[in-house]
This record gives structure tokens, sequence and C-alpha cells, in this order.
């Protein structure tokens, strides 16, 4: 036991022997594990958003410029009333100015100006579709709200599963072939640094096999090496992706597009990960195995 | 301990080794004699694994080289202690490390690796050098290095590809003494030598003379049984 785990920390240690190889070959684990990190959680996302917005659909009312504000909100204690409603969003406009502000950079200049000037009070509803409904029904909604007094205008953003479920099919058929290519990607790149190690230690193997050495004490350092490439490269990817998801979250998330987005869960992280140290692992075996 | 059959080697279209055949039976001390280029370097390669069989048969320590595939040779290895002539060392590592590296392979533990370390780097005066980076020592002493790491494991068969050839000739005996007590610890000796005076005075050994690749009869040889 304590020679493999000499031999475990031998192979971490000879990564550090050439850092400019493992520096390439990390820059380029790294950038394809994210693409792959990425696809993964793009398709999480999309699945995410259909299922929330499954057999639901959404309105979005918009009040005239300058609408009094008092009548507004009587009319959304109205609204909260309707048959089917599952969530209403209401923003007052110093809210939607708040909200707009929030999304637009600091120093803008939108401090000084007068919130119900420029913005309307807007709402958000989301309906559960009835049983067996949906054009129809949906036209009906969107013109009874349409109709109330101080409305100017209502979009509707009907049947969102359906649009996103195309987009997830396509998606899921690209999963395996596009995984599969950049998993060989990372393989190949290993297994070409692992060999370029074997050779240049070409002699100190050698001599190690003269000595009595088995074949796995020789290649388990290099092995434990291709594995590590794998993992840190995995990781720097999910730094990079969680940067891009920090970035993603505060611009998506807010005005006008509402758009939660999720990270990766535990369970899809650590199966990203093992499946790094497992093509790292088999490409260090495959490259070494002469 | 070694039963070689009509072995043939090749590089290419030039035999380095035809038709040889002898055996050594367990405990003999053998001395491969013959000039540069009769073929001792590759022998000894041979019956190490070094270099893989290409006719023939050969039995070494029990191992059929012909048939022991390339994963298992270690455990041929793991019975044989060898030196080759360019002493195939670590540049880089100390001598020490050098030395225990066939115990470490074998995975024994520390305390073991430093005492067996530091009593066969005393019988062949290298123990003021343990600490030393193989790279900064004369040829002489890398080459008593290399022969430190092929007895440090008390191997059953004891290889040695010109032993002596750096060093001077007080040196030279003393490392033949040491051969000679692994020998009467029941160690098998076969050492590839074209110096005639390590061979003499050496009753018990026997000698194989290559010439050209082909084996000469005991008869044949010169020497002879050394007596």
């Amino acid at each position: 036991m304590k020679t493999w785990m000499r031999l475990t920390v031998q192979g971490v240690a000879d990564l550090f022997r050439t850092p400019l190889s493992l520096a390439q070959t990390l820059a380029v684990i790294s950038l394809v594990a994210f693409l792959g990190a990425f696809f993964v959680m793009v398709l999480g996302n999309l699945e995410y958003q259909a299922e929330q917005y499954r057999g639901q659909v959404q309105f979005q009312m918009y009040w005239e410029v300058g609408a009094d504000q008092t009548v507004v909100a009587g009319q959304w204690k109205e609204l909260g009333l309707l048959a089917g409603l599952e969530k209403v969003e209401t923003f007052t406009p110093d809210q939607a100015m708040d909200q707009l502000a929030g999304s637009l950079e600091k120093g803008t200049g939108l401090d000084g100006l007068q919130a119900d000037r420029l913005l309307p009070a807007t709402a958000l509803l989301q309906f559960s579709l009835p049983d067996g409904q949906n054009r129809e029904w949906i036209d009906n909604m969107r013109t009874t709200l349409g109709t109330r007094p101080g409305v100017e205008r209502v979009d509707v953003h009907p049947l969102q599963s359906a649009g996103a479920g195309s987009w997830i099919a396509f998606f899921r058929n690209l999963f395996w072939p596009v995984i599969g290519f950049l998993g060989l990607v990372v393989a190949l790149v290993v297994g070409n640094t692992m060999k370029l190690a074997q050779l240049q230690r070409r002699e100190e193997l050698e001599i190690l096999s003269l000595v009595g050495a088995s074949p796995w004490y020789i290649r388990y350092p290099l092995v434990v090496g291709g594995a590590v490439q794998g993992v840190l490269g995995g990781c720097i990817a999910l730094m990079m992706l969680g940067l891009i998801y920090l970035g993603a979250r505060d611009v998506l998330g807010g005005a006008p597009l509402w758009v939660e987005i999720r990270f990766l869960t535990g369970q899809e992280i650590a199966v990203f990960l093992a499946g790094l140290i497992l093509v790292g692992t088999w490409s260090s075996m495959a490259a070494l195995r002469r | 301990m070694i039963d070689v059959q009509r072995l043939s080697f090749s590089f290419g279209s030039q035999w380095v080794l035809q038709d040889v055949s002898f055996r050594v039976r367990k405990g003999e001390f053998l001395f491969l004699s013959g000039p540069s280029g009769a073929g001792k370097t590759t022998l000894i390669r041979l019956l190490h694994g070094t270099h893989r069989m290409q006719g023939g048969k050969a039995l070494v320590a029990g191992f059929d080289l012909k048939t022991t595939p390339s994963s298992q040779l270690f455990r041929l290895r793991r019975e044989v202690g060898v030196v080759f002539q360019d002493f195939r060392i670590l540049s880089g590592r100390t001598v020490a490390d050098n030395v225990a590296l066939p115990l470490r392979v074998r995975g024994m533990k520390d305390e073991i690796i430093a005492r067996r370390v530091r009593a066969v780097l005393r019988s062949l005066q290298l123990d003021t050098r343990a600490d030393r980076r193989c790279e900064e020592l004369s040829g002489g002493e890398q080459q008593r290095v290399a022969i430190a790491r092929s007895i440090i494991v008390n191997p059953k068969l004891l290889l040695a590809d010109e032993p002596t050839g750096n060093l001077d000739k007080p040196l030279a005996m003393r490392l033949m003494e040491v051969f000679r007590q692994f020998h009467r610890h029941g160690t098998t000796v076969v050492l590839a030598t074209h110096n005639r005076e390590l061979m003499a005075g050496r009753p018990e050994a026997r000698v194989l003379t290559l010439k050209d690749g082909r084996l000469l009869s005991e008869d044949e040889d010169p020497v002879g049984r050394v007596s």
C-alpha cells in the first residue's frame, strides 16, 4: 500500500517536471472540457425551463405610461383572483426603473429621471392551461386582459414548452456525438502527453524495467498523471463555466428576460469529473501499453 | 540454472550469435570469454530478457525465454542481477537511490533498504559516496554503483558484462573477490570478459569462449578449464 501511495505521489510530482508541457495540455483539456460542460449546462437549463413552463402560458401586461397607480394596483388585486393563475409578478414604474438601472452599468444617468413618465406599470401572469385548451383559450384570455381600463398592450408567450421541447430534442440528439467527440479530443491530448513523457523518461523507465519493476510499477505513475491532468482540466473548466454562469445569471435573470438559469448540479459535476478521470486514465493506459 | 540450445540472434541480416548451446549448473561460476564483437554482450542481454529470443531455446532460472511474455519478464529479472557494460544507472539520482532501486521496485521497507544499501556500498568502498549524484562520479565508481545495484538483491543468477572494464587492477581484483563471495554463498555467476587476468587462478570457474558469434567447444577454448 505504501508503495502505491508513493507511486501516486510520484505520478503527480512527475507532471510538474515539465511545467510547460503540463500547461499546454491543461489548456487544451480545460477548453474542451469547458465546451462539454457548457453544452451540458445549456441542455440542463433548457430542460429546466421546459419543466417549469410545461402546460403553462405567460402573459405580460403593459399599462399606459402615467396611468394612475392606485387604479392599477386595484386591477392587480382582481387579476390575482383569476382562475388557473399560477404566478403573478407586478412592477410599478419605480420598480421597473430600479430593475432597469440594476441591469445597466452604473452612472448611466437614470437616477434623476421620473420613472412614471418613462416606464409603464407591468404585470407578468403565468397560467396553467386548462385540459384540452390552448390557442382559443389563450386568445380569449389575451382579449380579456387587454380590454381592462388603462391597459395598453398584452404580450403572450404561448406554449413555451413546445418551442423548448424542439430545442431539447435537437440538443439531446447531439448529446452523445458531441460528448463523444470532446472525450476523444481529451483522450488524444492526454494520451499524447503521456506518450511524450514516457519517451522523455525512456532511459529511466528502461532501467526500472531492468532491475525487475513490473509493468504496472512503471506505468502506474504515468497513468496517475493522466488522471490528474483530466481532473485538473475539469476543475479549471468548471471555474470558467462558473464565471460564465455568474455573468449570465445577472443578465438573463433581470428585465426584460426574467429567465432563471441554474448551474450544473452536484451529481452532474461528479459525473463530469469522473468522466474526465476515466478518459485521462484510459488514454494514458492505451498510450503506454507498449 | 541456464540451458541454452541452438541459440541464434541477428540484427537485421547481421548474425551476432549462431547455434550457441551450453548449460550452466546452479552454483557454477562461468566466464564468457572472447574478443570484442564476439557476441558476449548480446548473449548476456538475451539471458536477461533485454533482447527477445529469435531462434533456439533458452531456459534461465526456470523461465523459458522463448515463451515468457514481455509482461512477465520482470519475474525473471527479480531472480537475475545484471551489470551492463554501459552501467545503465540513473544520472540525477544519488548513489544510494540507484543502488536501492531494485529493492524499491520490490516494495521493501525503507529501513531494510537503508540497511542493505549501507552494507553493499561499504563492501564496494562506495560508502563515502552514498549521497553523491551519480554524474559526479568517475567511470570506475559508476561501474561499482551498477555492480552494487545488481548484487543488493542477492540474486540467484548474476550476469555481468565486462564488470571490471573501467577499474584499475587492484579494484578489479577486489571486485572479483566480491563476485567470488557471492558465488560461495550459492549465487550462479556468468561473467563476460576479455580480460584473461581475471580468469587466472579461478579453479572453480569454467570458461566458454565465443568467437564471431559461435561458441567454441571447451576443448577448443584456448584457456579451457581454468586451473
